[in-house]
């Protein structure tokens, strides 16, 4: 009996003991959701932070400070001097990247804190702003959610419409590592609003070399194999002799689905061949053109030709700039891993002499309610 | 020092209770033991004492019975008119002429004294050394009523009464049966209680059976005041949150357990009856289960797990995410959290204690006050804790949300006292998870677990189609499986035969 007690005693200590550190309910803490890296006219690297504010007195329902640090974990300091509460980066949504930082090779080290340090969320959103991070981060428009909310929700709508490649920390740590593929980040700009504008590419360091629009971004992801929903491609069929006039009577809207997009790897002749198997259904959605212009067989064909030049200039991008954002490297290496061990270091360069063949394959499904 | 002190004084003599035995015989002179009862019951004036003169043998005798007790309408015509007024030369001269069942003869001052104490009547007859004992008791009893706690849809609307020869009657309705046995055991010194173990012979298993007894007759106390108090002493583990015996105040549902092969103790002065062994899924089960169609039934008794996780784990897990783990809240949350918990002085484990206690509180006051009072204790309740403790910035929206679901959660367990339990075991969760987060959580939850497993009922494991595991148990676990494909009794009560069905499924036309 005594000796429970006593057992029951020590136990209750050891729990108050030991649970001294840190517990601070959610209300007391400055959680931040965007997080900025940016370089500033000198090139001093400038760290922006924004989080929510929970008090009602409060005019502004979030607070955002920027300052000039030396590093990510640096900057904590100056922000719990700035922030009401303590600084917590757990929940932070977006990680934003200032194209300028992109511009100088060796960037990726400053994220260094972001991986080690296991309570950030592993999660963030990785999105490159074309033009300054501060004006993105302070931007708060009226008509709009809180900026984090925003941000996130407009990546991952254009993620499942297949607009935009997946781009969180993990994605973006694995494609900086991986030996055979280079990174894309998507970008977004400020004008007059905050807009999602498509995705940049980069080089095997993590440089920026070329960025490609919304829909080429889509063409991408169906050579990626990463198609998501139903994607909507609206294509003007050039055949016509007329231009279309004010209401563009030439252009055709397409709904594809089912896409199958088959790689075959081999090796010949000294360089990579890759021949791309896609075919996928389609359903013709929007016509402005009346029908009896183009037979059905015919505009099956049309189409097949219009995709397929939209995929050989992305491919002609790609071997351009000597990079490989598909991944065609880890396809090399899976099937030709003798030849590829060889290219390893200038993959992309090898990438660039190779040779990629597109076979496309459409089936129109239907075409619509109305005649 | 100070504990071992405590605890191992010895009992004094003094502190030893008397046992109230009356030694001795009665004698053959009638005024003597006039005298001698009026002694044993001094200051008790419901105390008749009768003196007659036999007609059928013409010698002299006193009647003596407490009238409050006895039957007075049965002890004048079945007794006291036939001694007087009837010669019965026709009868064999050796028994008295009275008009009763049930006539027993004793000698000694104890029998007798339990015997009026019980209500019956006795007759002394002047120069016999034996005295009869009429039992014609009359306690006042209620009628038998439809089940009070625990109500039923489609079940018996019958419910035990405080007779336990009623009990055994409505137990007796249920399972017409010679197997059915019943096994007489008193207990108390002063307060004399008669205990009934009803079990089917042919099934249930002797040893269960024997330890029952054992414990039974090792209470060596004043007095056992219900079922409850009896329960708490021979149960298994008196340290654990569990109940480990089922009281239940339904007939049905104690025939129910008795035909799986389990052993129903019927206390007498108690409205509820203790079952036994029994394994933790039976707290979850109710009659209403079997009489309502095997899908539903299995819907609801998930939900009643569920409930019971919920119960538990609910208030602890709110305070662990609010304190440590705010990260697994999705965003929009987050946000809508942080600004109902911004003007919250408290930190979330005095906020959730306040508000689990305040709910406690209503909950105790509600069942004992009158039904009339106890209206206005939910509407007061109902303002205080929904919405003027909101208002007022004392506690935030999600907790209340929280707590209202634990509530409910807790309530949907159809035992009331495995629902006090889980009520019981929430707290410490709460406070291991203000602690140490979700960690501490676990933690509760392996030690729970782990006196869980070790739990026995009257012997047999308490967990038992879980852990130990018995797969063949698991048709009426979670999902209540259809009446023709349950062939078995359980193995958790180890029935000594275990087959109680043969193959009924019928398809289509048998004709």
């Amino acid at each position: 009996m005594k000796r429970r007690c006593i057992s029951i005693f020590v136990i209750v200590l050891v729990a108050l003991l030991s649970s001294c550190g840190r517990n601070i309910p959610l209300e007391d803490l400055t959680i931040s959701l965007i997080l900025g890296v940016d370089l500033d006219d000198e090139m001093n690297l400038i760290i922006s932070e924004s989080s929510p504010v929970f008090n009602e007195d409060a005019k502004k329902n979030i607070e955002t400070y920027q300052l000039k640090a030396a590093t990510i974990r640096d900057s904590r300091k100056y922000f719990d001097a700035l922030a009401t509460g303590e600084v917590t980066a757990a929940k932070i949504q977006v990680l934003l990247i200032g194209k300028r930082v992109l511009e100088h090779e060796g960037w990726f080290s400053i994220l260094d804190t972001v991986y080690r340090n296991p309570s950030f969320s592993i999660n963030t959103k990785v999105i490159v702003v074309d033009g300054p991070v501060s004006e993105v981060i302070f931007y708060e428009p009226d008509d709009k959610p809180q900026m984090p909310l925003y941000l996130k929700e407009v990546i991952d709508k254009n993620y499942i419409r297949t607009r935009t490649v997946e781009s969180n920390l993990q994605v973006l740590h694995r494609q900086m590592y991986e030996k055979g593929m280079t990174p894309t980040l998507p970008k977004i700009i400020k004008e007059n609003d905050v807009k999602f504008v498509g995705v940049v590419l980069l080089e095997e360091n993590g440089k920026y070399v070329d960025a490609l629009s919304i829909q080429e971004t889509s063409f991408l992801l169906i050579l990626m194999d990463k198609q998501k929903q139903e994607l909507t491609l609206s294509i003007p069929i050039t055949t016509f002799t007329d231009e279309g006039g004010i209401f563009n009577k030439n252009m055709l809207s397409i709904d594809i689905s089912k896409v199958k997009s088959k790689v075959t790897t081999n090796y010949k002749q000294g360089k990579f061949h890759f021949n791309y198997k896609i075919s996928m259904t389609v359903n013709i959605i929007e016509r402005i053109f009346p029908k009896d212009k183009v037979k059905e067989a015919e505009l099956k064909k049309l189409i097949e030709k219009e995709l397929l030049s939209r995929f050989e200039a992305i491919i002609e991008k790609i071997q351009e700039n000597k990079i490989d954002p598909i991944g065609l490297g880890i396809y090399a290496r899976a099937f030709q891993y003798e030849q590829y061990k060889k290219v390893e270091k200038q993959w992309g360069e090898a990438l660039s002499e190779s040779n990629i063949d597109i076979s496309l394959d459409i089936d129109i499904n239907g075409t619509g309610a109305i005649k | 020092m100070l504990f071992s002190r405590r605890y191992s004084k010895k009992p004094s003599p003094s502190q030893q209770f008397n046992d109230f035995v009356h030694q001795g015989q009665i004698s053959s002179d009638l005024m003597e033991n006039i005298t001698e009862i009026q002694s044993v019951f001094c200051d008790t004036p419901d105390l008749i004492i009768r003196s007659l003169v036999i007609k059928q043998t013409q010698s002299q005798a006193v009647l003596v019975y407490l009238s409050s007790i006895a039957d007075s309408k049965s002890i004048f015509n079945h007794v006291l008119h036939p001694l007087l007024f009837e010669d019965g030369q026709d009868i064999n001269t050796e028994a008295l002429n009275v008009s009763l069942g049930h006539i027993k003869k004793a000698t000694s001052w104890q029998q007798i004294e339990r015997a009026i104490l019980n209500g019956a009547c006795i007759l002394f007859v002047e120069k016999q050394t034996e005295a009869y004992i009429y039992d014609t008791p009359d306690f006042p009893k209620r009628a038998i009523e439809d089940t009070t706690i625990e109500s039923s849809l489609t079940g018996a609307h019958i419910g035990f009464t405080e007779t336990g020869s009623e009990n055994i009657a409505l137990i007796r309705k249920q399972i017409h049966n010679r197997e059915l046995k019943i096994k007489e055991i008193t207990v108390g010194k002063r307060g004399q209680l008669q205990l009934s173990i009803l079990y089917l012979a042919d099934v249930a298993n002797p040893d269960v059976l024997r330890e029952l007894e054992y414990r039974i007759q090792k209470v060596n106390v004043d007095s056992v005041l219900n079922a409850g108090v009896l329960a708490e002493y021979i149960e298994d583990n008196p340290y654990s949150p569990f109940p480990q015996l089922l009281l239940t105040e339904r007939p049905d549902y104690a025939a129910a357990e008795i035909l799986q092969g389990r052993f129903v103790t019927v206390v007498d002065r108690s409205p509820s009856v203790i079952i036994g062994p029994v394994t933790f899924d039976s707290f979850f089960k109710t009659i209403d289960d079997y009489s309502s169609r095997w899908m539903v039934a299995s819907f609801i008794r998930l939900m009643r797990y569920f409930g019971f996780i919920i119960a538990i784990f609910l208030p602890a897990t709110y305070i662990a995410i609010i304190t440590f783990h705010f990260e697994v809240i999705p965003l929009k949350l987050l946000l809508s959290i942080g600004s109902s918990r911004e003007q919250i002085p408290f930190p979330p484990y005095i906020e959730a204690f306040i508000m689990e206690l305040t709910l406690e509180m209503l909950r105790e006051a509600g069942i004992r006050l009158p039904a009339k009072i106890g209206q206005t204790v939910g509407i007061v309740g109902g303002i205080v804790i929904g919405q003027a403790a909101v208002e007022a910035g004392i506690v935030s929206n999600i907790m209340v949300i929280v707590v209202a679901l634990t509530a409910v959660a807790s309530f949907i367990i159809p035992n009331y006292e495995m629902g006090s339990a889980i009520r019981i075991v929430r707290f410490p969760m709460m406070i291991l998870a203000s602690f140490f987060g979700f960690i501490g959580i676990i933690v509760g939850f392996m030690i729970l677990l782990a006196h869980f497993i070790e739990l026995e009922s009257l012997g047999t494991p308490y967990g038992s189609p879980i852990a130990p595991l018995k797969i063949s148990d698991w048709k009426d676990l979670f999902i209540r499986f259809p009446q023709w494909a349950i062939e078995r009794r359980p193995l958790g009560t180890k029935a000594i035969q275990m087959k109680k069905a043969n193959a009924n499924h019928q398809k289509g036309d048998q004709q």
